[in-house]
Order: C-alpha cells, then structure tokens, then sequence
C-alpha cells in the first residue's frame, strides 16, 4: 500500500506535479477504525479505513452524511482519536502522549477549517490569523507580519482591522484559511468549508484552495458534499458506512 | 519515526492576550458586549464591598479597644517583676535592675518597690491602706506619677528626706522632731479627716515577736503631699514612703516585693512580659503585665474582634461565589470559542489556567478598590464628628486603629479566594470536547 504509487509518473498524479516518495507521505493511514459507544449500542463510523496522502496532493472526501467522512477528518486533524489502527501525518503519531502533545501537534501540522464559527468575535481579522502563531510561543512580530501576508494572499488585505462580525461568511471563511497556514502546517483540513456559502462565494472560497495548493504546494484534505468542487480536485475519496468505496488515486496508480 | 519536542510555556502570550482582550475590552465595546461589562463589574464590586467592610469595620473596632485598654490602664505598672510562685518576696538585687532593661528594648526604666498592708491612724480614726515603698531616685521615671500630686511641686525624691509636722497628734508630748514623709491618696486623707503637713501613725499589720507576744510595731510619719489619679483604688488606699523606711518598717531589710518595669508602648506588655519570663526563670521570678488583672475583659474584646472578623470574610466568601457564577456563565457563553482556541492547539490546562487567571484579576481588582474606598472612609470618619456618637467621642471623629497585618492578610486571603472561586469554571471549561461543541449545528 505504502510503494504502490512510488514509481509513478503520471501527469495527473498530483496538481503540483510533484513526484511521490515514502518521505513525501503527508497522511498515512492503516486500518482505522472509530467506535462510538453511547449507553447499550455501539455505533462503527469508521470500519478498518487505509490510504495514504503524498505532499503537495489536494484530496476530495466526498460521501453521504453519516458515510464517516467528518469522523475521518476529525480524527486527521487529531481532534477526535482512533479506537485502533495506525495514524501518522507528517510521519508523526498525533496521539502519542499527552494532551500537551496532541494540543502542540494541532497547533504545528494541521490547519482546520470548520463549516461555519470558525473565528473568535472578540479579536479582529489579523488577530484571528495570528492566534496559532502565538499559542507556538514564536516570535510576535514575524507571527503578525506572516499573517498579513496570508490575509493579502487571500484577498483581505484591506480589511486585516475588521472584526468576525463585519465580515462577510466568504471572507471569515478565508480568514479562517489563512489561520489554518500561519503555522505552516503539513495537511490544511476542511470540513464542508463552503457548505454555508452562496454559489458565487463558493466557487471563490474552491478557487481560493486550488491557489494555495498550485502556488504554496499545501497539502487539502477537504470533506465536501458539493460535487462540482469534488471533481475539480484531482483525487477524490468515496467513502460509505465507514468504508473506503472509491478512491480516484487507487484508480490510478493501480496497476 | 521522531517525536519533535514540546516547547514548555508556549502558551502565555496567547493566555494574557484573550485574558486582556476578554477581561478589558468588554469594556471598551458596545450592543451586548455590555452585558458581559456587567458580568465583569459585578463580582469586582462583590469583593470590594467585602474588602471594605473589613478594613472599615475591623479598624475602628480596633480604635475603640485602643481607648478602652488606656482607660484600665490607668494608673498601673506596665510590667510588674514578682516572684514566679506564690505571694513572697524577693531579695533586693541591684544586678537585677542593670540587667533587667537589657533584655528588651521595649524597656524604658526599671525600679524596685516594697508593698505591705498596713494601718494608718489619724488622730481620728485607723483606715486600712496599702504602704508602698518606693525608690525616692528613680521612681518617678517608671511612674510617671507628677500629673497627679495636687501640689504640682511635688516629687517622689522629697520622701528621701524626713520633715517636721505642722500639727501633732493628740496623744503625743513631743512638739518638736522631724518625720519621715510620705504621700497619701486624697480620698484616704479625707476619710482620716488629715492634710498635709498632719502627722499620722503607720501600724503594722504583721505580728512582731516580742517579750511579751503580740507587739505590732509602730511608725510615727506626716503627710508631705497629696495625690488624685481619677482611680478609686489608688486614691483611697495608697500610701507612699521610700523604700527604705518600708523596708525596715516590714523587718525585711534586704527585700523587695518586685520591679515595676515602664514600657515604651504599654499595649505590648503581654509580649514584652512573655519575652522577660525566659529569661527571669532561671531566678524564680516571673514578669506579670498590666492586662492580667483585666483578662475577662480583654479576652472578651479578642473574642469579639475574631467574631467580627469572620462574619466579614464570610461577606467576602459570597462575593466569591458571584465570581464562581459569572465565570461558569461565560464558559456556557464561550463554549464554542474555547472550543475553537483547542482546536488550534491551545492546551487543556492552559484554559484552565486563562480562567483561574480571570478570577484572580477579579479578586485583585476588587480587592485594590475595596482597600482604596475603605482607607478613604476610615479617613474620613476619623477626621468628621458625627452626631451620632457625639457625647461619647465630642469634638473628634471616630478613633480608628488600622492593623496592617489584617488589611494585608485580607487581600492575600480575598486573592487566594478569589482564584479558588475559579476553579470550579476553569474545571468546566477543560472539559469541553471541540468536536463535539464544534460539529453543533445548531450555530
């Protein structure tokens, strides 16, 4: 599973066009499963799930509501943790240790984008982006002057001073993306990131993504339920009940 | 595969920054941004109502029983030298008295006296009265006692000489002669119906074995002077004489019945006392302050003071609870926020932490105007009469007493409880789980 795609060239393999390798491995996982335990039954939202994320790739999970795509995301971005089977993003186990640990892995190699809320309504735009930066102790200055970067990068330059409440859902949610990189993470995650949006802002908040990932190489795993944006993303993930039904990559690659 | 590092004290910078940002800016905002000002105001105010009542209460309690305690002061000795056990007395050792002051600085002068019962016969009547024998030299250092002789020339040096009489007694032949002096309380001359310049007769009360039995011996003295002290005790039954004459008087011509001790500040006799008893054991003496003939009193005022004191920390636990409920309010308020802050790596305990943190700022804060809005009420209630309490304290306010070791053990202790009020919310805000608060749709 690990090699399958390593000798491959294929133009379409990943937007970049960069060539995967076992060092390039973003996401790896084996046999993931996830049981939730509530009272006298159990519910299995994950059932033994296994692939793997090159860097660089830009990765579609699509499936009905309760196929299990959230719980795998969640779990991704180390906010929710496995029953059994092998995680690692980045090469690293986000579980391992503590909640110190796990909180520093959140911080460092993920960036989460949630549906909607994303923002905190007491701190500006600029303030939102720089929060990561300075739950990682680094230095403020080079922290803030990233993050106006990135708000430029996104389109909100002009409006860094604005508070959650004057800003459009578009613009929170590419405030909110911008937050996600401040950190340079390996995985940028979203979970339904245009689901609240209007059709015009949608298509700016995917156009956004497939920017970030052709000029900065980051690496989307992103949940959607908006066809038309799955297949503008090169690889999609079809999952049911829990289970990996279609993946465009394995299509690919298998020989 | 590695496992990189965790940097220790990541989150601080960002702790200070939602700490500020939450705790001020609610402040500084408008709409319903307000409504979390008056979250804020209200514990704040909670503990400085407590704060306050403390300092107030407690200060001008401790006022009042400064006054009392130098109204029984009065007239007596700040620390009395006596012998550890029993009513005897101790050998006259002037080593003593050069010792004595050096082991206290509290310590401004010592001298020795002689007291006995007595009766004093007039040429009307025989009173009871107490004979006390002092040293003419240094008495008046330790006693302080020239306020109170009515002829304001008067001084205990005089006792060291002997007099003439300007009357004799009935009985007696001889008109001529001089007599030792001694000073008498006015009450008693009045009752013996004798001034000044009368000569009196000191009899002893202690069996003298003679030839033929019971001989009690006699002493014939006059009245150099006269004193009025204001207490009933002093003035109706204290005569003075010079130790000496005592002395032989008793037949206890090496003896002293103890050391009064004068005290820089007579309200610390109790320490100074305990202090002086160390080191007086060794000797089989023992120092007794002025406050052990008042205890029931004094006990009693300590009592209430420790009472009061109690029921206004109590006013400050409820201001305490307020923090609790406000606090535990803006987690519920919050949840998705801090649901979001642990999404992008803020550490469990580091939001325990930002709220144990609010509660002390709340704490301190109340407690900073508690303390400023009490001291500038003490000042002005000490400063201004007030009718109420004319009669008792005419012409100024409120005497007041501020103990500095309970104002600052107040606040540290308000502080302390001000942050233990937060633990409860900080528990609550650490149990948030970000997915699920965050997968609510109900946003």
């Amino acid at each position: 599973m690990l090699n399958a795609s390593e000798n491959e060239k294929s133009p379409t393999a990943t937007l970049s066009g960069r060539v995967g390798s076992h060092a390039d491995l973003a996401v790896e996982i084996r046999d993931l499963r996830k049981v939730y335990n509530m009272g006298e039954f159990s519910l299995e939202a994950l059932c033994g799930v296994s692939f793997t994320i090159r860097r660089g790739e830009a990765v579609a999970i699509v499936g009905e509501s309760g196929s299990g795509k959230s719980t795998l995301l969640h779990i991704v971005g180390a906010l929710d943790s496995p029953t059994s089977g092998d995680v690692r993003v980045g090469g690293l186990n986000p579980f391992q240790g503590t909640d110190h640990q796990v909180s520093h892995f959140r911080n460092q190699h993920v960036g989460f984008v949630f549906q909607h809320n994303n923002l905190l309504p007491e701190f500006n735009a600029l303030e939102n982006v720089v929060m990561p930066g300075l739950i990682s102790g680094k230095n403020a200055t080079q922290v803030y002057r990233r993050a106006q970067a990135l708000l430029e990068r996104v389109g909100l330059g002009q409006r860094v001073a604005h508070y959650p409440g004057q800003l459009s859902g578009g613009e929170q949610q590419r405030v909110a993306i911008a937050r996600a990189l401040i950190n340079e993470p390996v995985l940028l995650l979203a979970d339904e990131p245009s689901g609240n949006l209007d059709s015009r802002n949608a298509a700016n908040i995917h156009a956004l993504f497939a920017e970030l990932n052709r000029d900065l190489h980051t690496t989307l795993v992103i949940v959607t339920h908006n066809q038309d944006f799955a297949h503008t993303l090169p690889r999609r993930i079809e999952m049911r009940d829990g289970r990996i039904v279609a993946d465009s990559a394995a299509a690919i690659s298998s020989p | 595969m590695a496992h990189d590092p965790t940097p220790l004290r990541p989150g601080l910078a960002a702790i200070l920054f939602l700490l500020k940002r939450y705790l001020f800016s609610s402040w500084t905002a408008r709409k319903r941004k307000s409504q979390a000002a008056f979250g804020v105001a209200l514990p704040v105010v909670g503990i400085a109502v407590g704060v306050c009542a403390f300092t107030v209460v407690l200060s001008v309690m401790g006022g009042f029983v400064q006054g009392l305690k130098k109204r029984l002061l009065g007239v007596e000795p700040h620390i009395e030298v006596v012998v550890r056990e029993g009513f005897g007395r101790i050998p006259a050792q002037a080593e003593l008295l050069r010792r004595l002051p050096q082991l206290s600085n509290q310590i401004v002068s010592v001298s020795p006296f002689i007291k006995s019962d007595v009766i004093v016969q007039s040429s009307r009547k025989p009173m009871t009265a107490l004979l006390w024998g002092v040293d003419t030299q240094n008495a008046e250092e330790v006693m302080r006692f020239n306020s109170y002789f009515l002829n304001s020339d008067s001084r205990f040096s005089e006792l060291a000489e002997d007099a003439e009489a300007e009357t004799s007694l009935q009985d007696e032949s001889q008109a001529g002669g001089t007599f030792p002096t001694l000073f008498a309380g006015e009450k008693l001359l009045n009752v013996l119906d004798s001034s000044v310049g009368d000569r009196l007769t000191l009899i002893s009360t202690q069996p003298d074995e003679g030839l033929g039995g019971f001989a009690p011996t006699q002493q014939p003295v006059v009245v150099a002077g006269a004193f009025h002290t204001g207490s009933m005790t002093h003035d109706s039954k204290v005569i003075f004489a010079r130790l000496e004459l005592v002395q032989k008087f008793m037949d206890a011509p090496g003896e002293w019945s103890g050391i009064q001790v004068a005290l820089r500040e007579p309200l610390e006799a109790e320490t100074v006392a305990l202090q002086l008893n160390e080191a007086l054991k060794a000797d089989g003496l023992r120092a007794k302050p002025w406050t052990e003939s008042n205890k029931a009193l004094l006990k009693a005022l300590r009592l209430e003071r420790w009472g009061m004191s109690f029921v206004l920390y109590m006013v400050i636990l409820v201001g305490c609870f307020s923090i609790t409920i406000t606090l535990v309010l803006a987690v519920r308020r919050k949840a998705r926020e801090m649901a979001i802050l642990r999404s992008i790596g803020l550490r469990r305990v580091d939001l325990g932490l930002l709220y144990l943190l609010k509660g002390g700022i709340i704490g301190l804060v109340g407690v900073v105007l508690g303390l400023g809005f009490g001291l500038l009420l003490l000042q002005v209630v000490s400063k201004i009469p007030l009718s109420i309490i004319e009669d008792a304290y005419p012409g100024h306010g409120l005497p007041v007493l501020v103990s500095w070791s309970d104002v600052i053990s107040v606040s540290l202790g308000s502080l302390l409880l001000s942050v233990v009020a937060a633990i409860w919310p900080a528990l609550e805000v650490m149990r948030i789980d970000p997915v699920e608060t965050l997968s609510d749709r109900a946003a």
